[in-house]
């Protein structure tokens, strides 16, 4: 399955922001930089299969000498449980520091795609579609993508939590970095 | 902070003395990127659903004349 815009986009634009970062870092520290690499959809390895698989791939990951040592996993369709199992396993990595994991929840997409062929009538020039999507998100940025009255994306949640190393579920619930939802926010320690 | 630790780590495995940058991200950046996100993947939904080929068709039989990019300027360049 192709991933869809709002998982690529946003990893892609965590990993704008985080390449200044790893540069300002290899502007002090040259050495440190020789081995530590940024990589996108790079495979990992389990300490523990999941369901038999021993490898996984992020969507974001730092590495040092190929050891997966912090990942950014991108959520968007799956499902929460799914992603919370998935981490647990990522963060028992023994060079693993942690997941910094971003929830993008949709709302309830069932029934709400249009049943019958799109006839003629139903074209809508590109530019027009996006000016009547760009419009509609002013006063709701999270809100539905509705076009003729279909809504081609439901209103989204979004969450930022962070798993440290060694986090199982038996721990409660992961740290909560902030929400987007509503959030000015500009920075966050991690 | 869990980043910082990591860094002076990786300073400790090369042997040099390391000050971390503290992480920090701009959140509003990646929160407008999620925006565009949701727009572009509803006009992906809605292109499925019209159905890609035969959209694209029409797209590019109603922006003929406005077309450009690179297959407009070998037109231009055959004439």
């Amino acid at each position: 399955m192709v991933p869809s815009n709002v998982h690529e986009g946003t990893a892609a634009a965590i990993t704008e922001e985080l390449m200044p970062l790893m540069q300002a870092q290899r502007a002090q520290n040259h050495e440190l930089l020789k081995h530590w690499r940024l990589h996108h959809n790079k495979a990992a390895y389990y300490e523990k299969a999941l369901d038999g698989s021993t490898k996984f791939q992020p969507d974001v990951g730092f590495y040092y000498r190929d050891d997966g040592i912090f990942f950014v996993e991108v959520e968007f369709t799956q499902p929460w449980e799914d992603l919370v199992q998935k981490v647990e396993h990522m963060v028992q990595g023994q060079e693993c520091w942690g997941v910094l994991a971003v929830m993008i929840k949709e709302g309830d997409r069932r029934g709400s795609l249009p049943k019958r062929r799109a006839a003629t009538g139903d074209f809508v020039a590109k530019a027009d579609w996006f000016a009547q999507a760009e419009a509609r998100q002013v006063n709701d940025p999270y809100g539905p993508v509705s076009i003729n009255g279909t809504d081609w994306t439901k209103a989204v949640e979004v969450e930022l939590c962070f798993f440290p190393h060694g986090w199982i579920q038996a721990d409660g619930p992961p740290t909560k970095v902030c929400s987007l939802a509503n959030s000015t926010s500009t920075g966050s320690h991690i | 902070m869990v980043w910082s630790r990591m860094v002076r780590h990786l300073g400790n495995l090369c042997d040099v003395a390391v000050q971390p940058i503290p992480f920090t991200i701009q959140w509003d950046f990646v929160r407008d990127r999620i925006i565009e996100g949701l727009v572009l993947t509803g006009y992906s939904r809605y292109v499925d659903w019209f159905g890609s080929l035969r959209y694209m068709k029409r797209f590019r039989e109603e922006n003929e004349q406005t077309s450009s990019g690179p297959s407009a300027f070998k037109k231009q360049r055959r004439t």
